[in-house]
């Protein structure tokens, strides 16, 4: 009976880390595909960070390489994040394996930390890029360098390194209890 | 490690299993194993006082320091 009890938390451990391990491969999916979303299909999403620093109708208004790189730098936040979001969905992974007290899991999620902060790190900085490649050669007066920072950004820069910090104590958590089991 | 286990040496004289030592002092009997052989970082006092209580012996009868130098 205490052998069921003891094993319960585990098993609720193993039945989220699997429902949010597919949670995050649908999450990859998302960000990988939002900003062709975005351009392509028009109206289906409203967006407004700093990543979306010119119009959905400027956008789709260049065409060849231009397009492509706007497209390109856009997409670079959305990357970073998937990226972030894929070591994330391996930690839960481990975590669904029933290694949760782990380095390796650990590492993952400090991953995600770094991730997350440096996606908001760079997203100003390519909604900067994005607007100065998608106007550059329009008369001048017309061209524009625009910068978008938000609240949410002081937010999410907050958050990563709330979570980096978190997995840096963990990590030293972990290492201690390494130590403790090489204990008789 | 200039530690040595003579945990094997104290088991022949006592004649005593590992096995029925670890049951005795509620140790697995891999982690006796490891104490044996020495791969371990260290030994907890509880561990040794139970170690020497069953085989009636002093902490001294079981570990040795070898100078490596």
């Amino acid at each position: 009976m205490s052998t069921t009890r003891n094993h319960a938390p585990l098993k609720r451990v193993h039945t989220i880390s699997t429902l949010l391990y597919w949670v995050c491969a649908l999450a990859i999916v998302f960000e990988i595909s939002v900003v062709p979303l975005v351009l392509y299909a028009p109206g289906w999403v409203e967006v407004s960070t700093s990543q979306m620093t010119i119009s959905v109708a400027d956008v789709q208004a260049l065409s060849g390489w231009q397009k492509a790189a706007t497209i390109g730098v856009m997409m670079v936040p959305s990357l970073i994040i998937a990226y972030g979001i894929y070591r994330l969905r391996k930690m839960f992974g481990a975590f669904a394996a029933n290694s949760i007290f782990n380095i390796e899991a650990i590492g993952h999620l400090k991953a995600f930390g770094i991730a997350l902060l440096i996606q908001t790190l760079v997203s100003p900085l390519t909604g900067a890029a994005s607007s100065v490649l998608a106007t550059f050669n329009r008369p001048e007066g017309e061209r524009f360098i625009s910068i978008g920072l938000s609240n949410a950004d002081a937010h999410t820069l907050f958050l990563s390194g709330l979570i980096i910090v978190i997995a840096w104590v963990l990590g030293e958590a972990v290492r201690i209890d390494d130590e403790n089991r090489s204990f008789v | 490690m200039p530690i040595i286990v003579r945990l094997d040496v104290m088991l022949a004289t006592r004649k005593m299993k590992s096995k029925d030592l670890a049951a005795r002092i509620g140790l697995s009997e891999q982690n006796l194993s490891l104490l044996k052989s020495g791969k371990v970082r260290g030994v907890r006092f509880e561990t040794l006082a139970a170690i020497c209580k069953e085989l009636d012996c002093q902490p001294g009868d079981l570990l040795e320091f070898e100078d490596e130098s």
